[in-house]
């Protein structure tokens, strides 16, 4: 215990570590570095009325799985997801498309338990 | 659908279907029916799906908790932050926005670009970096924006973090002041753009860029780091090269990064001016469902501590000598004091604090409690040494971040556990 806080003291008293200074075994060089990254693009929405209009427009960016484990949303503030995506990222939706997207996701939740 | 008709990214799209197999056998049984059924995580997200798998299929990466597939978003899980206050490499967390991510870099043919308000243009081999340049290291906390956004109370769209969106390394590098030097930064600037060789799913749409003052970029402690804890960073954490902002959260830390332009304005760029926006409040903080307030662009971090040894509904044994440990940051500046109350915030008692790495770093705090028999409430709350506090209420805001007040974990002290 004594030498523990004495080693505690001596670390205290001596520079800030975090000061600017050159790392322990420096590195000189980088190598090229190449991997492959998993994906999921042949996941789809779970089927449900309007399941398409999702797998069509809802698969490009990201996994289904983000949108799947979203909390309880309106239908308005789904309709504001879905035109978020339209308007701020630029998602190729077609507008007759919104409200069965919409409709989908509202649906879906309510479902759940 | 065939996004190859579209605009969307057609190497990813077709790179995708034929790694199909593949991902169908990762995917969790909640996205793919069938399919061989991963090891799930439970976050204790409240009012939304709170399972998640754990996934070794990252390139450089070791178990994760899958948050996103594409882009990858992954989480660390909490044990690794019970037993390394350095974050390892291979199990710091990941976060991209958009999927077109490099699955390659060619090192002797990378080059970071210096352009913009300067008085030259220039651009940096890898080899310049790492040789041309005063090295400088420093330890510090990169946590996510959203980081436990899942825990916020009412519910908010965007990423659902647990809390292991954060990590701490020792960051190895450059001061962007002096190569932004070298450049000659011009009379007039104001923000100074960092941009990396990811790009945006859709020509269209924006590249995620974000900015820093000048003042801020020449502050000196601003870097450009080629190494985290020592080694080259992961693809996936920004290979070869991250803007390390210490104190400041994760959006700012720009990985590959490889464009630098220095602006005569202030940066109105998406990412900085409409994404990322807090409540120009103390801990960002605003009543749960207000939408309408003064907003900034989040910025400094802010104090925060996590018990790391003891999970919410755990069993424990009453009346025994327990050791109870976790991890505190100061956010902007160090940690002063951590205080741990066992009935629910009546009685606090100071803990004792580990191995200073730094303001910016992890602090290891322990406390010796002895628990009586029943449901117990354990909170945690660090004080910075600018002597914030985390606040007792939960701090909410409507996008989910800067979560930051006091948690509690509650355990049952049982006669025999
Ligand atoms: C053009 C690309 C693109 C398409 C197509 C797209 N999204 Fe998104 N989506 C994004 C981006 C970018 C984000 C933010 C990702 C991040 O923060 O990592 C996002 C995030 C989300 C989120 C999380 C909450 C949030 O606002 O960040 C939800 C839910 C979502 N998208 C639903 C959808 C739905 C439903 C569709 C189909 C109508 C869709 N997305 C199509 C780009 C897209």
């Amino acid at each position: 215990m004594k030498a523990q806080l004495l080693a505690m003291a001596a670390l205290v008293a001596s520079a800030p570590v975090w000061a600017a200074k050159p790392a322990p075994k420096p590195l000189q060089t980088l190598h090229n570095v190449s991997v492959s990254i998993p994906q999921d693009f042949d996941q789809t929405y779970p089927a449900a009325a309007g399941v398409e209009a999702l797998n069509d427009h809802c698969r490009a960016c990201h996994s289904p799985a983000m949108v799947l484990v979203q909390p309880r949303l309106s239908a308005e503030e789904w309709r504001k997801e879905v035109r978020k995506m339209i308007d701020t990222y630029k998602a190729p939706v077609p507008e007759d498309q919104v409200e069965p997207i919409t409709r989908y996701l509202v649906q879906r939740q309510a479902n759940r338990r | 659908m065939s996004p190859s008709k579209s605009t969307l990214s057609r190497r990813k799209w077709l790179q995708g279907a034929a790694l199909g197999g593949i991902s169908a056998a990762l995917a969790p049984a909640l996205w793919a029916k069938g399919a061989a059924k991963p090891r799930m995580v439970d976050l204790g997200l409240p009012d939304k799906p709170s399972l998640r798998p754990l996934t070794r299929a990252f390139p450089q990466k070791g178990e994760m908790i899958l948050q996103r597939m594409r882009p990858p978003l992954l989480e660390t899980p909490m044990a690794v932050f019970d037993q390394h206050i350095l974050t390892p490499n291979d199990q710091f967390y990941v976060r991209w926005h958009w999927g077109n991510i490099p699955e390659s870099v060619d090192v002797d043919a990378f080059r970071l670009k210096i352009r913009g308000h300067v008085e030259r243009e220039v651009e940096f081999t890898l080899h310049d970096l790492l040789h041309g340049f005063e090295r400088i290291e420093v330890v510090a906390v990169n946590q996510c924006s959203g980081n436990s956004r899942g825990m916020f109370q009412p519910s908010v769209a965007g990423a659902e973090w647990g809390h292991g969106a954060m990590g701490n390394a020792r960051w190895t590098g450059v001061r962007l002041r002096d190569v932004l030097a070298r450049a000659g930064v011009k009379a007039g600037a104001v923000d100074v753009r960092f941009g990396g060789l990811d790009e945006a799913m859709v020509a269209e749409a924006p590249k995620f860029l974000k900015s820093l003052s000048v003042d801020h970029a020449c502050d000196g402690e601003v870097m450009i780091a080629f190494a985290m804890n020592g080694e080259p960073l992961p693809l996936l954490n920004g290979f070869p090269l991250r803007l390390v902002v210490p104190g400041w959260y994760s959006t700012y830390w720009i990985k590959m990064l490889s464009d630098i332009e220095v602006l005569p304005a202030k940066d109105s760029n998406f990412w900085m001016a409409k994404a990322y926006q807090v409540p120009a409040t103390p801990f960002g903080h605003v009543a749960p469902g207000t939408a309408d307030f003064p907003k900034e662009p989040i910025s400094r971090m802010v104090p925060r501590s996590l018990l790391t040894n003891l999970a919410e509904g755990q069993k424990v044994r009453a009346g025994t000598p327990l050791t109870l440990s976790g991890i505190a940051m100061g956010g902007d500046c160090g940690v002063e004091k951590v205080e741990i109350s066992i009935d629910g915030g009546e009685h606090w008692n100071l803990a004792t604090l580990g191995k200073d790495l730094g303001p910016y770093s992890f602090r290891r705090f322990t406390h010796q409690v002895n628990l009586p028999e029943g449901v117990v409430k354990i909170l945690c709350r660090c004080t910075n040494t600018k002597g914030i506090s985390q606040p007792l209420t939960m701090n909410w805001n409507p996008n989910g971040y800067m979560r930051a007040g006091v948690e509690t974990v509650t355990i049952h002290a049982e006669k025999r556990a």
